[in-house]
């Protein structure tokens, strides 16, 4: 596509290293390539936009200052989602009787342009509207299966390195897999009957 | 297969799922387990789509001020690790010679005088070499830098992304070739007009290049924009380099391309020549 090709790009492994052996320019790359995925991570996580920013900031300074401690034999972005992980659990026991989950702020509007629902959706779920009930169904799924899930389909990260990221092996990962899409498809079937209702 | 066995296995079968660990035999079990139970098979059929429904939620995406709070505060921790690693060796150093010479009482007045006289002639120009090399280690880091937001950039999916890493190439004041390629590829290749046209415009960092030449002149051809064509014949007139005339020649004969561009050409054939 429009991308430049992979052979002059080093992988996220090989940028670490360099990162962790002093030459932290390189963290500007890896900024790059993740940050919007670990801002999703926050977004899904808390629903605070602001929070969400400052945790992102919070995970790439963490790894700078914890770069020593990265073995490049590991997957990079298993790593940089348990610091992530770490973070999110910090803050919200922080701000625990304070914090509750933000219901994502485009639940009752359009989504943002980039969500570009492609041909398939319709077939899939149906209108756009069951769209915004799968993401409230989301927000009320408690934070244990919605990190899960956010793990496995947003974040594409493979069972192996959740189960890396969660300190489980990797069959636990699939049966909480399982358990939590059920969960939230109950959910899912219960807010569509309150919506029918 | 029983049930419970089946629904542990099933998310392996789903779209998008990114473990693929799952062998042709498991697979085949599971599929005969879900046509024969039509308890498993409708739980199947229910997840699968709130799992592909997952997969169609719209991304986040963070405010601008998030990446420019980023490069500020890395700016900033990097200047703190350099001046450290910098002052270290240095003040172990010092420690050393003071250490030295409060042991030699007899020969201090003597190396204090040579210390004096030395340290009065070549002050001066030891400083200004001293800074003329730190400023050259800092020019080198950011333009190492801005080679790597500009690589980093237009590698991503988001147009808008890519145009902005096209357009930090315009700050590398010495591109090296990795930003030469990448910038001939998107050139090449981008999907998006807009992305193709500004680095295009980028190649002015390489009108000595006469790869760049090359590369912009083979390009012409792989057009189907005749925006991007003209943008092209107008970046090699600029370059004033005489190895584009074949093509331009060719171009200005070539009557399935657009009138505009033959003319454009036509016109660029008369600057160069």
């Amino acid at each position: 596509m429009g991308q430049a090709p992979a052979s002059i790009i080093p992988t996220d492994e090989s940028l670490m290293a360099q990162v962790r052996d002093g030459d932290l320019r390189k963290l500007a790359l890896l900024f790059e390539r993740h940050h919007r995925p670990v801002y999703n991570f926050f977004r899904h996580m808390n629903g605070d936009p602001d929070l969400s920013e400052d945790l992102t900031q919070e995970v790439f300074f963490r790894i700078l200052r914890y770069r020593r401690t990265y073995d490049d034999k590991r997957p990079y972005s298993a790593w940089m989602y348990q610091i992530a992980r770490n973070t999110n659990i910090e803050a919200a026991q922080k701000r625990k009787g304070e914090l509750r989950l933000v219901p994502n702020q485009d639940d009752e509007t359009d989504p943002p342009e980039t969500a570009s629902p492609k041909p398939g959706i319709e077939e899939t779920l149906g209108r756009l509207q069951e769209i915004k009930l799968l993401r409230r169904a989301m927000d009320r799924l408690p934070s244990d299966k919605r990190e899960l899930l956010v793990l496995s389909r947003f974040q594409n990260l493979k069972y192996e390195s959740i189960a890396q990221i969660l300190g489980c092996d990797v069959g636990a990962v699939k049966v909480r897999v399982f358990r939590a899409v059920r969960s939230l498809g109950q959910i899912y079937l219960e807010l569509s009957g309150e919506k029918a209702s | 297969m029983n049930c419970e066995e089946c629904r542990l296995r099933i998310p392996e079968l789903w779209d998008g799922s990114m473990d693929t660990s799952i062998d042709d035999d498991a697979r085949a079990a599971v599929e005969m387990h879900l046509a024969s139970c039509i308890q498993c098979r409708t739980e199947n059929e229910h997840l699968s789509a709130i799992w592909r429904g997952l997969g169609h939620l719209p991304s986040y995406e963070p405010s601008p001020a998030l990446r420019t709070r980023f490069y500020e505060k890395l700016e900033a921790y990097q200047q703190g690790y350099v001046e450290s690693a910098l002052i270290a060796p240095k003040t172990n150093f010092l420690r050393t010679v003071w250490q030295w010479w409060t042991a030699r009482p007899a020969m201090q007045f003597a190396l204090s005088l040579a210390t004096l006289l030395v340290g009065f002639f070549a002050g001066f120009s030891v400083q200004h070499r001293t800074d003329d090399s730190q400023l050259a280690q800092l020019h080198n880091e950011v333009t190492s830098m801005r080679q790597m937001v500009a690589l980093s950039l237009m590698q991503q999916q988001n147009a808008s992304d890519r145009l902005k890493g096209v357009n930090w190439a315009y700050r590398v004041e010495q591109p090296d070739t990795q930003v030469l390629a990448a910038l001939l590829y998107t050139v090449n290749h981008d999907s998006n007009v807009n992305v193709r046209l500004a680095a295009v415009d980028a190649f002015h960092a390489f009108s000595n290049s006469p790869v760049a030449v090359r590369g912009l002149t083979q390009a012409i051809a792989k057009q189907d924009s005749p925006m991007v064509q003209i943008a092209l014949i107008d970046q090699l007139t600029d370059m004033r380099n005489r190895d584009a005339l074949p093509a331009l020649q060719d171009l200005s004969r070539n009557t399935s391309v657009n009138p505009e561009v033959r003319q454009r050409a036509q016109w660029a054939l008369g600057r160069l020549q």
